[in-house]
């Protein structure tokens, strides 16, 4: 019932933007009861479900937003591990976040929906701060991104990206963000 | 030789994203004729066409995006190699 209700707000105030406080009032409420035992900051929202599974360590800054979708965003970091995300970070719907060691996100990050970042025992993930992971991009473990790279859509990223770099395809290749259309467009 | 690599590299995008009246000295994504996906085929296939492999950090405008900047580049690159040859 409570759910129920909760959801009826989020999409009343998704569409009457009067309602957009409710609205966000609920997501804040969610991201209590979706990531309950974590370590969360202020201001963090969930839209949607989020789906998570929690054996180890969970870090989200403030104000990091989880966007709801046709498909929930899924979190599991198994017995020891560590998923510290930085504050600011934008998580389209579908994100799928498997950590077993340690993986650490950035500030102001954005990952696109169906996105899909793991590490491995001994091969952790660090993401910069700044980073744009489009749509599908998946990064493998061990890889570490630098501040402000993007990850073009659909790429896999199986090496370490410099600072400031573009990546595409599969397996990904590095290249000058210049590279990328005027208009911003990574795919 | 500089001729019969622009007029192969102009075939090649023609054909491949159907644009046409442009110059060899065209910046490529200023006039929104290859986007960076299409810049990922273009350097698929100067790779195979011509030869050689491009390094992460040779993948800048000033190589990729005209074909006078590409005539210059593989000219380079496959002066290297002929070099490497030699």
């Amino acid at each position: 019932m409570m759910v129920a209700l909760m959801e009826l707000v989020d999409w009343v105030g998704l569409h009457v933007p009067a309602l957009r406080r409710a609205r966000t009032a609920v997501a804040m409420a969610r991201s209590h009861l979706a990531l309950a035992g974590c370590e969360v900051g202020k201001r963090v929202l969930v839209h949607g479900t989020l789906q998570l599974e929690r054996h180890g360590r969970v870090v989200v800054g403030d104000r990091c937003v989880f966007v709801a979708g046709p498909f929930p965003t899924a979190v599991h970091v198994g017995r020891g591990g560590t998923l510290e995300v930085g504050p600011r970070c934008y998580f389209n719907y579908g994100a799928q976040l498997e950590v077993h060691d340690s993986v650490r996100l950035g500030e102001r990050c954005m990952f696109g929906s169906y996105v899909r970042v793991t590490d491995a025992p001994g091969a952790p993930v660090v993401v910069g701060n700044d980073v744009w992971v489009a749509h599908g991009a998946v990064i493998n473990a061990g890889v570490t991104i630098g501040d402000g790279a993007v990850i073009s859509a659909g790429s896999v990223v199986s090496q370490d990206v410099p600072a400031g770099m573009l990546a595409m395809g599969n397996p990904a290749r590095l290249m000058s963000q210049q590279l990328s259309s005027p208009g911003g467009d990574h795919g | 030789m500089a001729e019969v690599v622009a007029s192969r590299l102009r075939s090649w995008i023609q054909d491949t994203f159907f644009v046409e009246g442009f110059s060899d000295s065209d910046s490529f994504l200023k006039n929104r004729l290859i986007d960076s996906t299409g810049m990922m085929e273009l350097i698929a296939f100067i790779e195979t066409g011509f030869g050689f492999r491009a390094e992460d950090a040779e993948l800048v405008p000033d190589n990729l995006d005209s074909i006078d900047n590409l005539v210059r580049y593989i000219a380079r690159k496959q002066g290297g190699l002929r070099a490497c040859a030699g």
